[in-house]
């Protein structure tokens, strides 16, 4: 859905980071295993980097549509957008309603629907939303490990 | 005899042990064995280990995006299976689903219940309760899941959105 960073874009930026290392370090030393140490530490901490970068920017959308939703009432409509300042993600937008409050005296949550436009469609998704103080925060867990673990 | 008997079935299965190393180990470690294999074969070759570097990592990258794809197709082929039955259930009611991929490895089936409809002026979604059936006789055993499914216009799809970022982010 949300779309995200490709294996390519993965690959390509720690691959050039390990071939870029084990390059620089090829010049200081000849031993072939130490190089290729270097090499495949240095692509383990891009493709750490990148994925840090990447969550920073999914959860800056994440946010988005909860700060969005959690001003609306149930049944209410309202626009979001998000637009990046680093183009991992697609800027996207869309629609965003409540479905429903949850929670009890000291919780508050919603349910919220929302939509991802694009030019040819437009495509649904729901979430729940939580209120931690004046900020209102994505609050979907993570789904079962068994149904999961080959997706990730 | 009797070795030969008990051995048949394990020749059989040859030709699919990829596809179960991919079912049973997941695909990441698949791929990175592949890769290093690639990558250890040219730099045996080429004599240069930067060369060999770069077509492991490449190979790597060619063989996480075909599986990740593969993978994907099937997951979404089995959301759309179960997503699909819903479209005229009511509240209550329960029927079977199925997935048969061409491939024949990770069919499944189990029944889906819808629990709830929800109508909001965005679209119209229904919450709902399925089963995964996997061995047979005692063996049976029947998980349970909930998830979520909206009409786009055309069909009902998969809803459920990805988890909040600070579950998942290290999971990944």
């Amino acid at each position: 859905m949300l779309s995200g960073c490709t294996s390519i874009l993965t690959e390509s930026t720690s691959a050039g980071a390990g071939v870029a290392a084990a390059g620089i370090s090829r010049a200081v030393t000849k031993d072939p295993a130490v190089v290729t140490g270097i090499g495949l530490a240095a692509q383990a901490v891009a493709r750490a980097g990148l994925q840090y970068t990447e969550r920073k920017v999914h959860q800056s959308e994440q946010d988005t549509i909860a700060a969005v939703a959690g001003a609306l009432p149930v049944g209410g409509v309202a626009k979001w957008r998000i637009v990046h300042d680093i183009p991992i993600e697609a800027n996207e937008h869309g629609d965003v309603t409540v479905s429903r409050t949850l929670g009890g005296a000291d919780i508050t949550c919603k349910e919220i629907v929302f939509s991802v436009d694009d030019d040819k469609e437009r495509a649904f998704y729901m979430a729940t939303i939580c209120r931690d103080g004046a900020i209102w925060k994505w609050a979907t867990a993570e789904p079962a490990t068994e149904r999961w673990g080959v997706l990730q | 005899m009797g070795r030969l008997a008990v051995r048949a079935p394990g020749r059989a299965l040859l030709p699919l042990l990829p596809f179960m190393l991919i079912a049973l180990c997941g695909c990441r470690l698949v791929n990175e064995l592949a890769g290093a294999a690639a990558g250890g074969a040219t730099a045996a070759a080429s004599a240069n280990p930067l060369v060999g570097v770069a077509v492991g990592v490449a190979v790597n990258s060619a063989l996480d995006a075909t599986t990740d794809y593969i993978v994907r197709r099937r997951q979404q082929a089995e959301q759309d299976a179960i997503a699909g039955e819903v479209a005229s259930m009511a509240i209550g009611d329960r029927r079977p689903w199925e997935i048969r991929h061409d491939i024949p490895i990770g069919n499944e089936h189990g029944e889906v219940q819808v629990t709830r409809v929800i109508t909001t002026p965005l679209a119209s979604c229904k919450e709902l309760l399925f089963s995964v059936v996997s061995g047979n006789g005692e063996d049976l055993k029947r998980a349970w899941y909930t998830t979520q499914a909206c009409h786009d216009g055309q069909r009902w799809k998969w809803a459920l959105a990805e988890p909040a970022v600070e579950r998942w982010g290290s999971l990944q």
